[in-house]
């Protein structure tokens, strides 16, 4: 679906943590040019077929947004959609479509990503349609007010009227208490309703300025060609002023945190939290490696225990958020009709646990790290792959894309015990927030506003 | 001082404009049409003494490979009384064999960073797996012993049920789910395809091992099976490993279909499923059209569903009622891929307030399509993409075999054949034939409409569009 904003992070930092680091970098052979209003291309060459990905990542992401204005980077990922100077409503997708082209972009805690996927032949359209809402975005009443009201639709479809989606909300808003992962990428529907002009105008010279960006080609190209369209159209945008960026850092957490949600539902089910450094703690290698044992497979510990054995489970398993500023571990438990909640707690926590007490077997071990560097010749495959892969390690590594290989190289080395090691530091639960989802079809919301709208302010809705 | 001032008051009014300066060059792109056959790699299709059709497509770009196994016919080989059971039994062929344990499959599978999946929908029973090459014998070991020697343990079939069931039964607490699936049913009645396709949680508490064992003998049988076999390998030792795996394979005949058309039902019904705390009504919409490849028409059809609808946001659908009227985050038109008697529908979700103007804003459109038909830019816009993207869906290996796997199963001849011509084909069209096709497909009277949401608010809106039949979500818990 167009403009998705990504719910689950696309596993490519994983994947970007390939074997034989060294080889891939070489094998990519990654070029770099640098602008002089401090916008970075990054360039990649595959000439096996006639078609070419150009991506925009802006550094701008939930997490560069406060109380008040949240959402507001994935407003504008729909904004960026709404015209320009040469250009009308909707008319950049229009016009790339009726070129062959592809297109869409997403909105993460840490950024914002734009793509378009079209023939070889069509490099400069699209790198002119993207340094031209860059540059000359049409950020007027009229264009943001209907969009205002998509973003309330896709906040009812994604959020408020899906359970999983309400409780992956209320799981992250209640395990980061200070750091601004807290709210939701999507924003509070009382945010979203409530925009202000200025805010928006303030938000994009900010942000979308070219030395807060980083342009990724990748396909049938030449670099010398490339060079030459990048600067011609971005070239004269000029750079802005950044803003410092909150320095919130989420204090330990001293205790587990226990949520419920009372939904009408007709089996329960858990998702839990626990707390894990940034994308480039040194520890990271070895908790991707036990994010594969627990989870990936129908041989994995939580399937194989919860769901196969125990039969206590429709669904079990993990995923690492991986991201700029320390994320998290999340782990879900679907819990089977007959059965309790308590015990598939106990028995997904348990399992959990006990790769902090007792190494992992040879053989897990290196079936996790044949997982690891299957998934990254998946994302190796098309150009999009290959671009979002360098573009996400731009942007959760502070610029330092390689860094995304040098942590996958670091996998190979990760033993057993850097595993247990891990396990026993960050899975513990005093660094655990619990969310469960309570069947439950009588319990209404307590209505504490002034009037029953959504709202109250800003009447000119 | 005057003149100060005039020079003043004249520097604001420049200065917005100075600051708002254009520094990006203008741009007019040409817009080309390719109807070049796209480059398909060199593949092999053999046909094995077995009946079995294999196809090789090899590409050493990334050092994986995959295999899809296929069984045409899907729903119309699944009975009435036990829906869900070819996808139960697919599923179950992972789950214990003469030589290998569920858990054996998996640890195999997992341990080499492949994957296998299976499943059974409307129009194919099938089985995947995508492995690193090194290991592509490992993934021939494995589907072969799955599809040639299962045995359906009792206990594993308990296991999958338990699972199943209990996953089933949380469907309906997913609105979107229940609109796809109560649609289906609104639309198709009494046809296969009206069947879920994993089931319910009346039918798959109820079928046994014998249905299991009866569906395996008479639908995965080699005189049916497609092979289609993707990625980086050499064609003469992944010839070796299909006579190796598959060469000893013997069975019965293809089964032989016969299913009565679908019965279309006549005017507009609604069926309104009541969910109080819905935030938002999910709105499916459509009705029975005809065979997916509508032969002749086929491109035409395409065209003309791209602009109506189907083409995201260069659909009118998508213009009117989320770029203009803010209601929806997508709205999209599509014929159901299914062989025969496919339905046309469209679908989205709206805030239960505007679910209304959502659906009247949709037929209201489909009627202008009909009567006045469309714009010669719009096609060329359409045609554009058509074959301006068609390349991209050629990139990796496994897209190719995607392409093979449709033209094969959705009945388009011969797949070579298919895709040389595809884009020939979509630039002959023309407009008088794109409106032609919208007085011959699109039907706004025929539109059956099933809405999930709160029907306080919901159903005084729907009055006007038909029959409204109210029911309670709390109804479909079984259905599910």
């Amino acid at each position: 679906m167009k403009r998705t904003l990504v719910l689950v992070l696309p596993m490519l930092l994983l994947l970007a943590s390939a074997s034989f680091a060294s080889d891939i970098l070489d094998r990519l052979n990654v070029q770099e040019h640098m602008l002089d209003n401090g916008m970075r291309l990054l360039m990649i060459e595959d000439h096996s077929a006639p078609i070419v990905s150009y991506m925009v990542y802006y550094k701008v992401g939930s997490r560069h947004e406060r109380p008040g204005i949240t959402g507001m980077a994935h407003m504008f990922e729909h904004m960026m959609f709404r015209g320009s100077t040469k250009y009308g409503p909707e008319e950049h997708a229009n016009i790339v479509k009726a070129h062959g082209g592809g297109l869409n972009a997403n909105t993460w805690y840490d950024r914002t990503a734009y793509f378009e996927n079209i023939s070889a032949e069509h490099l400069e359209l699209v790198i002119h349609l993207e340094a031209e809402r860059q540059a000359n975005l049409d950020i007027s009443e009229e264009s943001f007010r209907p969009e205002q009201q998509v973003i309330a639709e896709e906040r009812r479809q994604r959020v408020d009227n899906s359970m999983y989606g309400e409780a992956s909300e209320e799981l992250f808003t209640n395990t980061f208490r200070a750091h601004p992962y807290n709210w939701p990428v999507v924003g509070w529907m009382s945010d979203i309703q409530n925009y202000r002009l200025e805010d928006l105008q303030w938000f994009h010279k900010t942000f979308y300025a070219p030395n807060n960006a980083t342009a990724i080609i990748c396909g049938d190209f030449d670099p010398d060609d490339a060079i030459a369209l990048v600067e011609k159209y971005h070239g004269p945008i000029p750079a802005q002023p950044l803003p410092v960026e909150a320095q919130t850092v989420e204090p330990p957490q001293r205790g587990e945190r226990r949520v419920e949600l009372r939904r009408p539902a007709q089996l329960p089910f858990l998702f839990a939290a626990y707390h894990i450094p940034a994308a480039a703690h040194p520890d990271m290698p070895a908790l991707n490696v036990a994010q594969k044992i627990l989870s990936n497979g129908e041989s994995s510990r939580l399937y194989k225990k919860c769901v196969y054995e125990e039969q206590v489970a429709r669904f079990a398993g993990g995923s690492l958020y991986e991201l700029a500023h320390p994320g998290i571990f999340m782990t879900y438990i679907g819990v089977n009709a007959g059965r309790e909640l308590e015990e598939a707690e106990q028995i997904l926590f348990a399992t959990i646990e006990e790769m902090g007490t007792t190494p992992v077997s040879d053989m897990e071990l290196q079936k996790a790290k044949n997982q690891l560097e299957a998934d990254y010749y998946s994302a190796m495959q098309t150009n999009y792959g290959k671009a979002s892969s360098i573009g996400e390690a731009v942007v959760t590594y502070d610029g330092d894309w390689e860094m995304a290989f040098r942590q996958f190289e670091a996998t190979k080395e990760v033993t057993a015990e850097d595993v247990q090691r891990v396990v026993a530091k960050y899975f513990r639960p005093v660094n655990r927030t619990t969310l469960i989802l309570v069947p439950d079809s009588e319990t209404e919301p307590v209505d504490v506003s002034m009037t029953e709208a959504e709202g109250s302010e800003g009447g000119d809705q | 001082m005057k003149n100060v001032i005039i020079a003043l008051l004249l520097a604001l009014v420049l200065m917005p404009t100075v600051f708002a300066q254009d520094v990006v060059p203008a741009f007019t792109p040409s817009q080309t049409f390719d109807v070049d056959p796209v480059q398909l790699p060199d593949f092999v299709h053999r046909i094995m003494m077995n009946g079995m059709h294999v196809y090789y497509i090899p590409d050493h770009e990334v050092p994986l490979a995959s295999m899809r196994l296929m069984f045409p016919a899907g729903k119309l080989l699944n009975p009435m009384d036990k829906a869900g059971v070819n996808n139960f039994m697919v599923d179950m062929l992972l789950k214990g064999t003469e030589t290998r344990s569920a858990t054996d499959i998996s640890e195999a599978i997992d341990f080499v960073g492949g994957s296998i999946s299976s499943g059974a929908g409307n129009n194919t029973a099938y089985m995947t797996c995508s492995v690193m090459s090194r290991d592509l014998e490992l993934g021939f070991e494995l589907i072969s012993d799955a599809i040639l020697h299962p045995t359906f343990p009792e206990e594993e079939v308990e296991r999958l049920r338990t699972q199943r069931v209990s996953s089933l039964m949380t469907n309906v607490d997913n609105p979107s789910t229940v609109a796809s699936e109560q649609w289906n049913v609104w639309v198709y009645g009494d046809h296969p395809y009206s069947m879920a396709t994993v089931g319910t949680v009346e039918s798959v508490s109820a079928f046994t091992r014998d249905d299991l064992v009866k569906q395996h003998e008479e639908l995965i049988v080699p005189g049916h099976a497609v092979l289609i076999l993707s990625g980086d390998f050499e064609q003469e030792d992944a010839n070796a490993l299909v006579d190796k795996y598959f060469g000893e394979w013997s069975g019965m005949d293809a089964p032989k279909v016969t299913v009565s058309d679908a019965q279309p039902g006549t005017g507009r019904e609604i069926l309104l499923i009541d969910k109080p705390d819905a935030a938002q009504a999910e709105i499916r919409m459509g009705y029975i059209l005809g065979p997916y490849n509508l032969g002749p028409d086929m491109y035409a059809f395409r065209l003309m569903d791209y602009i109506y609808g189907g083409g995201g946001f260069s659909s009118r659908l998508m213009k009117r009622v989320r770029v203009e009227l803010g209601l929806t985050y997508g709205i999209y038109s599509g014929l159901g891929a299914r062989v025969q008697n496919a339905a046309y529908s469209i679908s989205g979700s709206t805030k239960n307030e505007s679910a209304g103007e959502f659906i009247g804003e949709s037929i209201r459109l489909m009627q202008e399509a009909v009567d006045g038909g469309f714009e010669e830019q719009e096609l060329l816009d359409a045609k554009a993409y058509m074959l301006g993207s068609y390349p991209r869906q050629f990139e990796t290996p496994s897209q190719v075999a995607s392409q093979f796997q449709n033209a094969l199963i959705l009945d388009f001849g011969d797949p070579e054949d298919y895709i040389a011509n595809y884009r020939k084909n979509m630039a002959a069209v023309e407009l008088d034939d794109i409106n032609a096709a919208a007085k011959k497909y699109l039907a706004p009277d025929k539109v059956r409409i099933v809405v999930v949401g709160n029907a306080e608010i919901v159903g005084p809106q729907l009055e006007e569009f038909g029959t409204v039949t109210v029911k309670s979500i709390d109804e479909f818990k079984a259905d599910m």
